[in-house]
């Protein structure tokens, strides 16, 4: 007998998975997943944001994990990333999402804000990784 | 060539949002960015209502805050085209 099977649905949900993974990572969970969760081993990153001209440019995950992971950063934070809107791209999606990263030391306040742009796209595990990120800052905070 | 299976009506009207509130921009804080949370959605017919936390974030380039905050229903409706449009926003709660 045969069953009847789920049509395929868009996945807004596995997208939004991958966008918790980055947070978790940057956010530095002890439970998170680690970056290769969230990214192509040849991925990169650019980050543009206030005093900055030239992006700064992270290339491979590896570059990626060493950028964020090694940087010294004593403020705990937590990452919230809404507003996600997506356009399919041949076989993946671009992304554009706002991000708010929340400092939480003392009384807490707003540490900056931005747009992630993104381009993402299906991997054999079933999962989405990012093969492209901008991370534009349009507010941060002085002496960050 | 595309793949992939189409969007929800959920993911539409949600997506319709997102689009019509970074067209936009937050009125009160011209550099800010405005965050659109919990959205929770109702659709009825051609008819569509999100209930969502409205936040708005300024102080670009070296002050980041909160400018303000706020619950929110939108209301929304599908075209002959089948696509959404943002037609009303009020506060949640008001008329």
């Amino acid at each position: 007998m045969s069953r009847p099977v789920a049509a395929p649905s868009f996945p807004t949900d596995a997208v939004e998975a991958m966008l918790a993974r980055y947070s978790a990572c940057a956010d530095r969970t002890p439970d998170a997943e680690g970056w290769e969760g969230c990214f192509l081993p040849d991925a990169e990153i650019r980050i543009f944001g206030p005093g900055r001209d030239v992006p700064l440019v992270l290339a491979g995950c590896e570059a990626i994990r060493a950028a964020f992971d090694g940087a010294a950063d004593p403020v705990p934070h937590l990452h919230l990333v809404t507003d996600t809107v997506i356009e399919p791209d041949g076989a993946g999606l671009r992304l554009d999402s706002c991000f708010a990263r929340v400092d939480l030391a003392e009384a807490g306040r707003i540490g900056s804000f931005g747009r992630y742009l993104d381009r993402a796209v299906p991997c054999d595990d079933g999962r989405w990784r990012m093969s492209h990120r901008d991370i534009r800052i349009r507010a941060r905070l002085s002496g960050r | 060539m595309n793949a992939l299976p189409p969007l929800s009506a959920i993911d539409e009207v949600r997506q319709a949002l997102y689009r019509a509130v970074r067209e936009r921009g937050p009125v009160d804080a011209p550099d800010g960015l405005e965050l659109t949370a919990n959205p929770e959605i109702e659709i009825t017919g051609d008819s569509a209502t999100v209930t969502s936390v409205r936040l708005v974030l300024g102080g670009a380039p070296r002050d980041p805050h909160i400018v303000s905050g706020e619950r929110v229903v939108d209301e929304l409706v599908r075209g002959a085209d089948g696509s959404w449009t943002v037609v009303r926003r009020t506060p949640a709660g008001g008329s």
